[in-house]
């Protein structure tokens, strides 16, 4: 197996900037589906739906899918970065390979890959905190707390490694980039329905609670939730540890699978 | 060694039970431009990703510019330029950005790379294409583009895989020019090809690579004459295989009198020093059509070696 060769902070710093370059390139399509899609989202399940839901888990609708939504936007952020994108830049583009040609490493890029998917689930969580901040002011209904507004962009770090660790593992194996569909049909959209988003897993039969309790979105969306709501801490022990060893398992085995496809 | 710009030892190179480089050991010394030749599938872009130590070495050992390419490994990518074979040109970025971002990864600061994008880009011819996308660019320009990129961190060590294949002449000229320049500063480039003619040019040494073993090695013009001898004679017959029985006459007699040859469809080519005296014995042989009197050319070398049929 390749082993993972040491790791230059300067290097990755450079592929990062790499990847944030074509972003700024593009800042004015990238700024919008993040500030759009929030506010969408509150107005027609939060205020529409909601309209005919008197309560759900103990707040209003639209307070319900306010956090949710945000979990949703970190995971898609990294995840889609770290599968389609990825996937663009080492197959089709092959910005892969014109960097193992300097001094940077085939470890720095995907290191580099990680922190670069992480990154837009934190700008994801920032520019929808943002959003639905505004959204709050304007019905004068504060939807999120402000002090668990400040964390989110921070939460979004973890849990956008993990996705963005997810990622790779799938940019590992895949043969081809249509082939990403599958683990998105099959398994990132049910779990955007299923993980306690959209309604809370009480509402489940057992055995299915405890199946959404593996999900990584399920815990995500508690962890953003209690944020939003300025809950205790204590209660997340359990989603804080889940995620840190899934983030630490899962970007260890992405690192290390697509070090094996690329470098042969 | 000391002198050695690259340095091979018993080096081979495995993906997975597929031998793609067998024992090859090579020595390039600075200074020289040096050309590596082999059908499709040789090994030659293998060979040049264990060099810029970014594909491990299976077996043997490697050094370039004197380090070696396990335990040097970024030491070494700092000092060398690559020409890839593949266009791998940042679609999302301008012709200059494409420069100034590669900058970034040999650590040169943004001041510096500017400069240095700008005098490349005057040197491939492409200042008034700076602000350009890359996919505006036509295949020679974005040639030209990577052979500009490749010489950002002044390498010590040029590797070009490639770098003409689909060019116009003018194009192709112009990364001769390149390459003359380079070499001419006291610098090393080690080059791949299937333009034998190019290789002739240009390197003051190659080697002919087949199913991952180098074949033969040495410079161009002594390969030719030691292998087939200066000159060859084209004894041309009637085409599609009209004449077959003018070609096998000319065959057996070349056999008898042991005269280096090669058939090729409708002709047999002669190989000697004295290639006169040589086609007066054939001169009257059954009905030809054209007999083409030339120089060997290293592209008769590499026939001869690696056989005329088609790789996979
Ligand atoms: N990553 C890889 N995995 C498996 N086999 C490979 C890999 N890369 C190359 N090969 C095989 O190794 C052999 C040598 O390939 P290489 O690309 O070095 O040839 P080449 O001399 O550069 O050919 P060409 O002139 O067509 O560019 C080929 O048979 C190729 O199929
Ligand atoms: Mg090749």
């Amino acid at each position: 197996m390749q082993e993972i060769q040491s790791v230059s902070p300067q290097m990755v710093y450079a592929v990062w900037r790499r990847h944030a370059d074509v972003w700024v390139r593009t800042w004015r399509t990238n700024l919008l589906p993040p500030l759009v899609e929030p506010i969408l989202y509150l107005l027609g399940f939060g205020f529409g739906v909601g309209a005919y839901i008197n309560e759900m888990g103990g707040v209003s609708y639209v307070e319900y899918i306010a956090p949710s939504i945000l979990a949703i936007s970190m995971m898609f952020g990294a995840f889609f970065e770290a599968t389609y994108s990825a996937f663009v830049r080492m197959y089709y583009q092959k910005t892969w390979q014109a960097i193992a040609a300097t001094p940077a490493s085939a470890s720095d890029v995907l290191v580099a890959e990680l922190i670069w998917a992480t990154t837009k689930s934190v700008t994801n969580a920032t520019l929808m905190t943002t959003a639905i901040l505004s959204v709050g002011y304007l019905v004068n209904q504060p939807l999120i707390s402000i002090h668990g507004a400040i964390l989110m962009p921070i939460i979004a770090i973890p849990i956008g490694l993990m996705f963005a660790g997810m990622g790779l593992i799938l940019t590992s194996y895949t043969p081809s980039i249509d082939w990403f569909n599958i683990p998105f049909f099959l398994f990132v959209n049910p779990m955007f329905i299923l993980a306690g988003t959209f309604f809370p897993l009480s509402e489940f039969p057992p055995i299915a609670q405890n199946i959404a309790m593996c999900l990584p979105l399920t815990h995500a969306a508690i962890i953003t939730r209690a944020l939003a709501y300025g809950d205790e801490i204590e209660t997340l022990i359990f989603s804080i540890a889940y995620i840190s060893v899934m983030t630490i398992v899962m970007t260890y085995l992405g690192v290390k699978l697509c070090l094996q496809r690329i470098v042969s | 060694m000391e002198n050695s710009a690259i340095s091979a030892n018993s080096l081979t190179k495995n993906y997975g039970d597929f031998c793609a480089v067998n024992n090859v050991s090579l020595d390039v010394p600075k200074g020289i431009c040096f050309g590596l030749l082999g059908p499709n599938g040789a090994g030659k872009t293998t060979m040049i990703q264990m060099i810029q130590a970014s594909s491990p070495v299976t077996k043997g050992e490697l050094e370039v510019l004197g380090m070696n390419t396990v335990s040097n490994s970024r030491d070494i990518r700092k000092k060398i330029g690559v020409i890839p074979q593949e266009d791998n040109l940042d679609p999302d970025f301008s012709v200059e950005y494409n420069l100034l971002v590669y900058a970034r990864y040999f650590g040169i600061g943004f001041n510096e790379a500017k400069e240095k994008a700008a005098e490349l880009l005057e040197k491939v011819e492409l200042t008034d294409k700076a602000e350009q996308e890359i996919n505006n660019l036509s295949g020679g320009m974005k040639r030209r583009l990577i052979v500009a990129r490749g010489m950002i961190n002044d390498p010590e060590l040029l590797i070009l895989d490639e770098p003409t294949t689909g060019l116009d002449p003018q194009a192709r000229h112009s990364v001769w020019d390149q390459i003359r320049i380079f070499k001419n500063e006291g610098k090393t480039v080690l080059l791949t090809t299937h333009y034998m003619d190019e290789a002739e040019i240009l390197c003051d040494q190659l080697a002919i690579m087949d199913s991952g073993k180098i074949l033969i090695q040495g410079n161009p013009r002594e390969l030719i004459r030691e292998t087939i001898g200066d000159y060859a004679a084209e004894l041309v017959a009637l085409s599609f295989g009209k004449d077959e029985k003018t070609l096998d006459l000319i065959e057996k007699k070349c056999k008898l009198i042991d005269v280096n040859f090669s058939r090729v469809t409708d002709r047999i080519i002669l190989y000697g020093k004295e290639i006169e005296n040589i086609i007066s014995e054939f001169k009257n042989e059954g009905n030809l059509t054209d007999i083409i009197r030339r120089r060997a050319t290293l592209e008769d070398v590499f026939l001869n070696l690696t056989g005329r049929q088609l790789r996979d």
